[in-house]
């Protein structure tokens, strides 16, 4: 790794170690990700082959940038731009505080980046705050793309073993294997709730069964009615009908009234009423929004 | 019409606009050497070892866009490096596991210990390992590559969306049956070099030029309008479309045997009739590897489809380039 002076260390993503690093020649700061090849091992692991090769196509200001792979012998590295946080411990700073300017902003970034990965093709499928990476200028890129998939025009199953718990739709706890954009979509809902309420999580749940106890508790217990088919899924099981009792300024009190709009419309049970990111990008809660963050003068 | 993932005519005209654009940043023609002795990798070294994959594609349940990826790689990694053909199974195999890798859920990939053994390819894991990181890096880890089946299913909806009455008059034809059918020769055009010669939009026209031309009489101002809007040229496109009717014949896969529902048939669908008593039985075949994924996509399957789970999600489950 003689081009890469390493830093310190950064944390750990789904495969590999992450190092702050400096490029000699350039004395750029860079992200380095390493995965480590193992003899008996299965090669080059499908997270990081799918990371790289998903990434090397989604070249967008709202999603961290791969700028090269390295090989030696027993390991694999990837260079990424740095950024100096995660959306995670950029809540840890704010010490129950968050500017709603800043919570808007950063709600636009990451639909804007979603918008770009599904009109790519490409599902993220594990969207949640320690996945969205803040850099010093305010932007927000999605990040860890170890999880992604491309999809294709015919509707297929794909694995129902993705998503944190606390950001995976109810569908998809359900045991949903057809899925397809709107999985992305419940996740940001829930991102955005919390960065509306500074960091504390919507849906904390501790396994499946308290996961869509609480989803249901706030939302409704969705009904063949609300939503057709739902007692076909795969693990689907009866919950009691809730009683409503939570409003949502009571759930997000600092949000205003268009952003609880726009909150409601992601977090809906049924994954066909979900709106899609770039509805949520035309959403009135957002026509106030700073030009600059809206117009950035190079969209890439 | 929208279809049942909720794509519309607009998006999928956009899908083809994108995807053409990285067709053409990246299609190479791959020229194959028919004869070529032991030093060197040739067309029926190839070919033979392209057949080998699509049978593993079934053998392990992969879906169609994962053989023809691992198709694709092979051919580009064949065109950049001069490949003994006692390695050609090594680096097939490989190509196919990277395809795998790209494509498939985590829970479908075999290990490569299971790779190596169901598909008896006499390479050590190791070897395999080892050619999997040349193969990466001589791509440059560009292993994204437009193919064939990426254009099949844009340009099939397309066609289900513009002519929904386009398979009315053909007896026992579904949408997703009739993706079946194209699928399946381009997977078997797929096992013949002379055909990755043309442009991927080029082949997939072809093939599809060749199915319509037995099913209505205005296939030819069809195909025209989608060969205009996707910039095909006309003399590759007919050489293309003579190649892949040759290899069909050959196969006796062409013509396919459909039948008609009415009195008015064209000469085309006439000759088409006179063998279909033979190819009947093989489109009967067909009705039990229906392309699941484009039935569902085409919504022809009854409601609650995620019962059907567990049906694996191709249709080359008993593919007939095996059985040939």
């Amino acid at each position: 790794m003689q081009k890469y002076e390493k830093l310190e260390k950064i944390g750990e993503g789904t495969y590999g170690t992450v190092f702050k690093a400096k490029n000699r020649e350039t004395q750029e700061i860079v992200a380095l990700k390493r995965v480590r090849l193992d003899d008996d091992d299965e090669g080059v692991p499908s997270s990081a082959l799918r990371e790289i090769c998903l990434l090397k196509e989604l070249k967008h200001r709202n999603i961290v940038r791969l700028h090269d792979v390295l090989h030696s012998d027993k390991k694999l590295t990837l260079v990424f731009e740095y950024c100096d946080q995660d959306l995670k411990k950029y809540f840890d700073s704010c010490n129950g505080e968050i500017d709603q300017d800043t919570v808007k902003s950063f709600m636009y970034q990451l639909l804007r980046g979603l918008a770009f990965c599904h009109s790519n093709n490409v599902l993220h499928r594990d969207l949640k705050p320690q996945n969205l990476l803040i850099n010093k200028s305010g932007e927000l890129k999605l990040a860890d793309f170890g999880l992604a998939r491309a999809f294709g025009i015919p509707v297929r199953f794909y694995s129902a073993e993705v998503v944190t718990l606390w950001y995976r739709p109810p569908d998809v706890l359900f045991g949903a294997k057809m899925y397809s954009t709107s999985i992305d979509m419940w996740s940001a809902g829930c991102i955005f709730a919390e960065m509306a309420n500074a960091g504390r999580p919507l849906f904390p749940g501790n396994d499946v069964e308290d996961q869509l106890k609480r989803i249901f508790k706030l939302l409704g217990t969705p009904t063949e009615d609300s939503w057709s088919n739902i007692t076909h899924l795969p693990d689907y099981k009866q919950y009691p009908l809730y009683h409503v009792s939570t409003t949502w300024p009571q759930v997000v009190p600092r949000l205003n009234a268009k952003g609880r709009d726009l909150l409601q419309r992601l977090l809906v049970c049924n994954p066909s009423g979900r709106l899609s990111a770039e509805e949520g990008l035309q959403h009135g809660y957002f026509a106030d929004l700073s030009p600059s963050i809206k117009f950035p003068a190079d969209p890439f | 019409m929208k279809l049942h993932n909720g794509l519309d005519v607009q998006h999928l005209m956009k899908m083809l606009s994108n995807t053409l654009a990285k067709e053409q940043g990246q299609w190479k023609a791959v020229h194959y050497k028919s004869n070529t002795g032991s030093l060197e990798v040739g067309g029926l070294h190839r070919d033979e070892v392209i057949s080998w994959l699509m049978c593993l594609n079934s053998r392990f349940h992969f879906t169609p866009e994962t053989v023809a990826l691992g198709v694709a790689i092979t051919d580009r990694f064949l065109s950049l490096v001069k490949v003994r053909p006692k390695y050609i199974q090594c680096v097939a195999i490989s190509c196919f596991y990277i395809a795998a890798k790209t494509f498939e859920e985590d829970e479908v990939i075999p290990s490569a210990v299971d790779l190596v053994k169901t598909s008896q390819c006499g390479c050590a894991v190791s070897d395999i390992l080892r050619m999997e990181m040349i193969i990466l890096n001589k791509l440059q880890w560009n292993v994204k590559t437009i193919t064939q089946i990426d254009f099949l299913h844009i340009i099939h909806s397309l066609l289900m969306c513009y002519y929904p009455q386009l398979l009315e008059g053909v007896v026992n034809m579904t949408p997703s049956r009739h993706m079946s059918i194209l699928s399946r020769n381009v997977f078997h055009c797929l096992c013949n070099h002379k055909m990755v010669g043309f442009r991927p939009i080029t082949f997939t026209l072809a093939i599809i030029s060749l199915e319509l031309e037995q099913i209505t009489q205005g296939w030819l101002s069809i195909i025209n309008t989608v060969q205009k809007m996707a910039g095909v040229e006309v003399d590759s496109l007919i050489r293309c479309r003579e190649v892949a009717a040759q290899i069909l014949k050959d196969k006796k896969m062409l013509p396919t045997g459909y039948q008609f529902k009415s009195l008015h048939v064209t000469s085309c669908s006439a000759i088409a009739r006179s063998r279909s008593f033979k190819r009947k039985a093989d489109l009967v075949e067909l009705e039990d590897d229906v392309y699941d994924g484009i039935k569902r996509l085409y919504n022809e399957e009854s409601s609650g489809s995620e019962v059907l789970d567990g049906d694996v999600s191709d249709f080359t489950k008993a593919n007939p380039v095996c059985a040939n």
